[in-house]
C-alpha cells in the first residue's frame, strides 16, 4: 500500500512539475500566430468554403451531414447559421462574422489579451469550421484543434 | 490535491483514447497490407482492429450515449484520426476535369477553382480523397455539387462530363526522354443539368 502510494505521489510529481509556465507563452503564441495567418488566408475563400447548398465548392451541409454521423452534439457552423437565423442574421453575415471572430481571437491570443476567453472562443470557432469542411479539411485542421483544446 | 488527481485521470483517459486511436489505425493497414509486414499478421490486425473499433464503442448502435460522448470528445480534442499525416508519405495525385457542352453546341474544358492557394490545398485533398474506395458513396453528391459551384459560372451550358482521375507523373528515364504527366481517367459522370437528369457512368 505505501509502495503503491509512493507511486501515486511519483506520478504527481511527474505530471505537476514545479517549472515556469514559458511554454505556454510559446504555446499561445505560436497559436495565435497560426490562427491569425489561417484566417487571413482563407479570407478570400471563407464564404465559398464554408456556404450552403449551390452557394458555395462543395455544400457545408454534406460536410456537418458526414460529421454528424459520428455524433450529432459536435459543433459545427450549420449551429451558429441557425442561431443567426433566430435573430435575423442571414448564413453570409454569421460566416463573417465567425471569420472576424477567429481573426480577432487568433490576434488576442498572439498578443495575451484577455488569453482565456480568446483561447476557448478559437478553439469552438476553429473547430465549428473544421467539422463543417468535412471532406475539405485535413491533417493541419487536427493539429490546430489539438493546440487549442490543451 | 483532489483537482490535480482529476487532472491526472483526465491525462490518463486522454491518453488511453489517443493510443487506441493511434493503434487501430495501424491495425488498419497493417490489415489491407498496406505496410511491410508480412500478410500472415493481417488476420491478427483485423481482429485487433475489431477490439479496438468496440472500445471506442463502434460496435454500439448509433445513438448511445457512450459512442457519441467518446466521439464528440475525441472530434473536441481534435484526435479523432490518427497521426497518418505525419507520415513521409508522397499523395497521389488527382484532377476533376470538366467538359462543358454549351447551348451552342461548342465545349470547353473547365476545373472547380478557388481563389487562394490555402483553398486550393483543400480542394486537392477532397479530390484526393474521393478517389480512395472508403468515399465512394460520397463520390457521386460531392462530383455533383463540384460541377454545381463551375455551372454557376456558366449558365448557359446544357451538359456537363465529369472525369476524375490519376495523374501520373513519368519516372526520371521517361522523364529525361521528353516524357511528361499522363492523366488516368478513373470514373466519369454525365449531369444534364437543364433538365435536372443526371446519369452516372462510373468507369
Amino acid at each position: 500500500m505505501k509502495q503503491l502510494r509512493a507511486w501515486g505521489n511519483d506520478l504527481m510529481v511527474f505530471l505537476f512539475p514545479l517549472e515556469t509556465d514559458r511554454w505556454l507563452t510559446v504555446l499561445r503564441i505560436g497559436l495565435g500566430l497560426q490562427l491569425a495567418v489561417y484566417t487571413l488566408f482563407l479570407k478570400n475563400d471563407w464564404h465559398y468554403l464554408f456556404a450552403g447548398t449551390a452557394k458555395g465548392l462543395v455544400s457545408r451541409e454534406l460536410g456537418e451531414a458526414i460529421t454528424s454521423l459520428d455524433s450529432p452534439f459536435i459543433p459545427k457552423l450549420g449551429w451558429l447559421v441557425a442561431l443567426g437565423g433566430h435573430i435575423g442574421l442571414g448564413e453570409e453575415m454569421v460566416l463573417s462574422v465567425a471569420w472576424a471572430g477567429l481573426l480577432c481571437a487568433g490576434c488576442f491570443l498572439l498578443l495575451g489579451l484577455f488569453c482565456r476567453p480568446a483561447a476557448i472562443i478559437a478553439w469552438f470557432l476553429h473547430l465549428c469550421a473544421a467539422e463543417s469542411g468535412g471532406l475539405l479539411a485535413y491533417g493541419a485542421d487536427n493539429l490546430m484543434t489539438m493546440g487549442l483544446f490543451i | 490535491m483532489t483537482s490535480k488527481r482529476i487532472y491526472a485521470a483526465w491525462a490518463g483517459v486522454h491518453f488511453f483514447l489517443i493510443t487506441v486511436i493511434c493503434l487501430r489505425g495501424i491495425f488498419a493497414l497493417v490489415a489491407t497490407d498496406a505496410t511491410i509486414l508480412p500478410s500472415a499478421l493481417n488476420t491478427c490486425a483485423r481482429s485487433g482492429e475489431v477490439v479496438l473499433a468496440s472500445v471506442l464503442g463502434k460496435d454500439l448502435a448509433a445513438s448511445n450515449p457512450w459512442r457519441l460522448g467518446i466521439a464528440t470528445y475525441l472530434h473536441a480534442a481534435g484526435s479523432q484520426a490518427g497521426y497518418g499525416f505525419f507520415a513521409p508519405n508522397i499523395p497521389g495525385y488527382h484532377k476533376l476535369t470538366l467538359e462543358l457542352y454549351h447551348e451552342d453546341g461548342h465545349m470547353e474544358y473547365d476545373v472547380p477553382h478557388v481563389q487562394g492557394g490555402a483553398a486550393a490545398l483543400r480542394l486537392d485533398s477532397l479530390l484526393d480523397r474521393l478517389a480512395d474506395p472508403l468515399y465512394e458513396p460520397l463520390r457521386e453528391v460531392t462530383v455533383k455539387l463540384l460541377v454545381l459551384s463551375v455551372w454557376q459560372e456558366h449558365p448557359d451550358v446544357k451538359k456537363i462530363r465529369a472525369i476524375f482521375g490519376s495523374v501520373n507523373p513519368p519516372n526520371i528515364s521517361d522523364f529525361e526522354h521528353g516524357k511528361r504527366e499522363s492523366f488516368q481517367p478513373l470514373f466519369s459522370y454525365d449531369f444534364s443539368l437543364r433538365n435536372e437528369e443526371n446519369q452516372s457512368t462510373p468507369q
